[in-house]
């Protein structure tokens, strides 16, 4: 089987004159000596293609640099941790014949040192751990909302929340509520982020907008994030302290950012995350159109 | 006056970042952001997965980056690494079965059907359709094109790469990639037919 498309080809005289357009860069004016006909031709060809420029396309966000940078700084961070690890095989298998005092010392700090290491990454090991398992819940809430939405003529669960509205100009946001998704859609401990400190949240934070917010993401069909780790930003409101864009949520001790996108997909990052521009802890006012923001 | 009166070239950059000067990655993204993006954006069909797609092109650019011969320019090696990576998002979303890359295509065999582009009755964009309507038809005709097509027509008319330097891309055969490209224009050109004619109707 094949695809559409395999079993068109171009007349010999159209492949002909695009062989010769592909040659001059589709400059036609390269083109000497050409008929009527020939010219004609190339004209429908180059036609043809301009008709590529329709195909709606944006430029990018700023923010687009910034995220790939950080997806490069997880990289670099996962071959630091390898290159931990493959240190300490190293040092734990070095060993001498002749033991002198200097040896002796030599060897107690290397094993202090291989001790400190192993412990290092046995915290940062569980924190990895605890960091994955939060994702592999996330994803199935993910799942769960998916098929929510299925039988649900693709609307998602929400609920009103009071107590926010000095956030959202007096009007009470509406909460993606996770309750639904109980009868049948996912279970209980999916809810939960195995690395959070708190028993009352469950340790994710749920994307909060007014309702027409909620109707016109839908619209954009732009992806969101539906939810996050616990978002330190709100409990530092909240709290009424100062609050920094770049603080990480609390979960898994700061190790990794997880998030749930509305396709389903779940990103897992170094850093605060941020999509589309959008610094997505902070409710800033807007630069991007739609804030994107998360409450428990 | 401009701190640097000389503007680096992409090679230089490249080179600058493998020796550590922190500020070449991001001026090289920078340098290619719209670009790559709208190509990617015409290569998979939507955004978010262009921008996926956008960061593990660059995420590859930089961990290959001392294996790239600077003498070679840097730029088809970037459309080609972001090619591949586009066709690895095509593979694992799509579930149409493609044709093996190294296979030829459009063959003059039985069954193919042939495109005459001057005796085609072919509507000009400005006759009948609204802008967005027309926009929305091209994507549609682009969309369907099987992504080994899709990506040699981007190539060789938004990068105006030729059928020698698309071929040592892809490592695919100079051959593959001419009838891949005459495909492409006769798919393209008979989707945007078919679209016209219903809209006509």
């Amino acid at each position: 089987m094949t695809d559409q498309g395999d079993h068109i080809n171009l007349c010999k005289a159209d492949a002909d004159m695009l062989d010769r357009l592909v040659s001059v860069g589709f400059e036609l004016d390269q083109l000497e000596g050409l008929s009527t006909e020939e010219e004609q031709r190339a004209t429908n060809i180059l036609h043809t293609f301009g008709l590529l420029e329709m195909y709606p396309v944006e430029d990018a966000d700023d923010a687009l640099i910034d995220v790939t940078l950080a997806r490069i700084d997880q990289y670099e961070n996962k071959q630091r941790e390898r290159m931990h690890i493959q240190t300490a095989d190293v040092q734990a298998t070095s060993s001498g014949f002749a033991f002198r005092m200097p040896d002796l010392i030599s060897i107690a700090c290397m094993v202090l040192i291989a001790a400190s290491v192993v412990i290092w990454l046995g915290r940062s090991t569980r924190a990895t751990s605890i960091s994955n398992q939060c994702a592999s819940n996330m994803a199935a809430v993910g799942t769960g909302l998916a098929n929510y939405a299925f039988d649900h003529n693709g609307a998602l669960p929400t609920t009103a929340i009071a107590g926010l509205g000095g956030l959202f100009g007096g009007v009470s946001p509406e909460r993606l509520d996770s309750e639904p998704l109980l009868n049948g859609y996912c279970e209980s401990h999916h809810l939960n982020c195995p690395g959070h400190e708190g028993e009352e949240t469950g340790g994710f934070s749920y994307q909060t907008q007014q309702k027409e917010i909620w109707d016109a993401l839908k619209r954009h069909r732009r992806v969101f994030i539906v939810l996050s780790d616990t978002n330190p930003i709100l409990d530092a409101i909240l709290a009424g302290k100062n609050h920094n864009s770049m603080t990480p949520s609390r979960n898994h001790g700061g190790n990794r950012q997880n998030r749930l996108l509305d396709d389903g997909s779940i990103r897992s990052l170094v850093g605060p995350p941020i999509l589309g521009g959008d610094k997505i802890w902070v409710l800033d006012g807007g630069n991007h159109g739609i804030d994107i923001f998360l409450t428990h | 006056m401009p701190a640097e009166s000389k503007i680096r070239t992409d090679e230089e950059l490249l080179a600058a970042h493998i020796d550590g000067d922190q500020k070449a990655f991001p001026a090289l993204m920078e340098r290619y952001k719209d670009n790559l993006l709208h190509f990617l954006i015409r290569f998979v069909g939507k955004r978010a997965a262009a921008e996926d797609v956008f960061q593990e092109a660059f995420l590859q650019v930089h961990i290959s980056a001392e294996t790239f011969d600077l003498s070679r320019r840097f730029k088809p090696w970037l459309f080609t690494i972001a090619a591949n990576k586009g066709r690895d998002w095509h593979r694992k979303h799509s579930k149409r079965t493609m044709m093996s890359l190294s296979q030829d295509v459009g063959g003059e065999g039985e069954g193919a059907r042939f495109v005459d582009l001057l005796e085609g009755d072919q509507e000009m964009p400005e006759a009948n359709l609204l802008e967005t309507e027309q926009a929305n038809q091209v994507r549609e005709a682009v969309d369907a094109l099987p992504s080994h097509l899709r990506e040699i027509l981007l190539l060789s008319y938004f990068q105006q790469m030729s059928y020698v330097q698309i071929s040592e891309s892809l490592q695919i055969p100079l051959g593959t990639v001419k009838s891949r490209l005459h495909s492409a224009v006769a798919a393209f050109s008979s989707s945007w037919k078919t679209a016209c004619t219903e809209e006509q109707e």
